[in-house]
């Protein structure tokens, strides 16, 4: 009797994209292998569930997204190239974020301003009431999408700039001033938290 | 910024159990006009109550062999070369020859068409070709379709007769559900039910209604031992009393050994772990079949360290799924070894799984030496003296069942160091492994003194 351990749901640490999907299950997945593919979904589904979170806010459209890009994944799996330069998990993020992006913009209109002024999300408001989660809710309603996506990939899993400028299709450059706008927002909204405390 | 307090601030949804099931199944179903496709079938949620077990008959010329799993985590398992099988963690798995049975938790099947497949429960049986499904074993509740009786299920409990209930939802392919009082045929999609009152198809709503109920209660039998659970507890805690009073006289001890060597050795002070034991060290310890050693917390449910405990270890955020695998595995190893000795002792493998691997420890020592007192310290010498070279490790009956669980115990330390060097090196794992931050438990079981000549 053959034993193996299979994947398991533990929590990962925030920052970091985790250990990738083990060569040999990634190439039975690959090959259509449903158990194989069980184990990719079990073992990316917190990273996606946590990126959709973030970009879209919690809810029910996080997990129908979440399914739409294991199901993108699922099809286009045969063709990722896993000696390539892209981790499978970029890959993987990378169908989510744009799947996320696709239906913010269907669902609402992008800000007028990529640049909105942060004072207008009222942070200070939300740090009066000492709520550290509404502080930051403030600040993020300050991000343009992008902005907040940029942040999300970059900051919570692990993403280089040009995986950000691959995943975004937005040139380094510009992404760099979105990154530092919206750590910048992030952090006055923390800081201010702190001072009210 | 300080990016661990956003996070926590920053919450997010976190998938729902049965997530990579039905998106798998979704992938799947996509794939179904392939001609040539070989057939599947995935049935999910099969719930039974209480001890209710599902029995599956395998007619296939490669057998399965025999043997048993219970899950602690997540787990997959080969049954011969047609079936695999994914449980989670409380799951409860026994095959002998061509039958499987499951009596506790959630599985998930995945059988290679061939010859047929039988799952066989009290209620009835389910008949598949090529199949792959999840079986879910717990209670219903006392309400709704999935209804089992109170009575039935003290009647279970207490092994005088079983009342079942299985839930079966068919993703692929076709299921037949047998009953004495009939069968019924699932295609895909469809949902059906084996209880008291025979097999039968399930809408949607009573489907929901099934498997909700499982999420309410604890399976019969849990209930039955709920009391048993209680007066181990009060015993548990007294125990964990008097082990936590020992521990701080080990440690003095231990302080004691360390500044007695000191002078022993001109000042000279040890560079390794004073339970970091080499061949010498164990040559010591043979002299009179004292056994110490250090084990990795037991971590059923793994490690999820928060930022002072990283920071502690001097770990990078990376590392924690490395150290987190390596004390599932570290756990799954020990109890492996351990429960069967404590269920074997104390004559009940439910309280031997509330009692866990740390009192099961000193349980069966002590039983043990009650019993045969000169073959516990025999055992003992024979650990310290295989681990220190002296003789060849015993095998067949000549391995004693003490014998057994120290040498488990006395090498656990070393299997986790090994896990962790696969992840992060030897020197990082020889580091973490006797860090003091580390979480591990210490013990020391005095001889019985020199050999006699």
């Amino acid at each position: 009797m053959m034993a193996a351990t299979g994947p398991s749901r533990s929590a990962e640490p925030a920052r970091s994209p985790g250990r990738e999907l083990d060569p040999a299950t990634l190439e039975r997945a690959r090959r259509g292998d449903p158990m194989a593919f069980r184990a990719f979904v079990v073992r990316y589904e917190r990273p996606v569930f946590s990126l959709l979170s973030r970009i879209l806010g919690r809810g029910p459209e996080v997990e129908d997204l979440a399914q739409e890009t294991f199901l993108r994944a699922f099809r286009a799996l045969p063709s990722f190239d896993p000696n390539g330069p892209a981790r499978v998990s970029t890959w993987l993020l990378t169908i989510a974020t744009r799947l996320a992006l696709d239906s913010k913009r269907r669902t609402r209109p992008e800000p007028a301003s990529t640049e909105p002024e942060v004072e207008t999300t009222s942070p200070e408001r939300a740090a009066m009431h000492h709520e550290l989660r509404e502080a930051i809710a403030a600040a993020l309603e300050g991000l343009s999408d992008d902005q907040r996506a940029a942040f999300v990939l970059a900051e919570f899993h692990g993403f280089s700039l040009k995986e950000i400028e691959a995943a975004l299709d937005v040139p380094v450059a510009t992404l760099k001033t979105r990154l530092f706008r919206a750590r910048e927002k992030l952090a006055r909204a923390l800081e201010s938290f702190e001072e009210e405390r | 910024m300080d990016l661990r307090r956003l996070e926590d601030a920053w919450p997010v949804d976190e998938p729902p159990r049965d997530f990579a099931e039905r998106v798998t199944a979704r992938a799947l179903a996509e794939r179904r006009p392939a001609p040539r496709r070989r057939a599947r079938i995935w049935l999910a949620a099969v719930a039974v109550a209480a001890a209710a077990a599902l029995v599956f008959a395998l007619s296939s010329e490669r057998g399965m062999g025999s043997g048993g799993h219970e899950a602690l985590a997540r787990t997959e398992l080969s049954l011969g070369a047609r079936a695999r099988v994914v449980l989670e963690a409380g799951a409860k798995l026994r095959w002998s020859d061509d039958v499987v049975t499951q009596s506790e938790g959630e599985i998930f099947y995945r059988v290679e068409p061939g010859a047929r497949f039988v799952v066989k429960t009290p209620a009835g049986d389910v008949s598949v070709l090529g199949t792959c499904f999840r079986v879910r074993v717990g209670t219903a509740t006392a309400k709704g379709d999935g209804e089992v009786k109170r009575r039935e299920l003290g009647m279970a409990a207490g092994g005088a007769a079983l009342a079942a209930l299985a839930v079966i939802t068919v993703y692929e392919g076709k299921v037949q559900l047998s009953h004495a009082s009939g069968r019924v045929t699932l295609a895909a999609g469809e949902a059906g039910k084996l209880g008291p009152d025979g097999a039968k198809k399930l809408d949607p709503t009573e489907l929901a209604s099934a498997e909700k109920s499982l999420e309410e209660r604890p399976s019969g039998l849990a209930q039955a031992n709920e009391n048993l659970a209680s007066d181990i507890a009060d015993l548990n805690r007294r125990l964990k009393s008097v082990e936590k009073e020992k521990g701080k006289l080990e440690s003095e001890l231990a302080d004691a050994e360390r500044a007695l060597a000191l002078r022993a050795d001109g000042g000279k002070p040890r560079s390794r772990h004073e339970f970091d034991l080499d061949q010498d060290d164990w040559t010591e310890l043979a002299k009179d079949g004292t056994i110490k050693y250090r084990h990795p917390c037991f971590k059923p449910n793994g490690w999820n360290p928060d930022a002072e405990k990283i920071a502690e270890l001097g770990i990078a955020p990376d590392d924690v799924p490395a150290i987190d695998a390596a004390y599932k595995r570290s756990y799954e190893r020990t109890w492996k070894s351990i429960r069967p000795l404590c269920a074997k002792a104390i004559g009940n493998p439910e309280v031997a799984d509330v009692l866990g691997p740390d009192t099961c420890t000193h349980v069966v020592v002590d039983t043990l030496r009650r019993q045969d007192g000169s073959g516990v310290s025999e055992a003992m010498r024979q650990v310290a003296e295989v681990r220190a070279g002296q003789r060849p490790a015993p095998s067949g009956k000549d391995v004693h069942p003490v014998y057994e669980l120290f040498w488990t115990l006395t090498g656990a330390m070393s299997a986790f160091e090994t896990d962790l060097a696969e992840s992060l090196g030897p020197e990082e794992a020889k580091r973490l492994a006797y860090s003091k931050n580390l979480c591990a438990g210490h013990s020391t079981f005095g001889g019985p003194g020199p050999r006699s000549k």
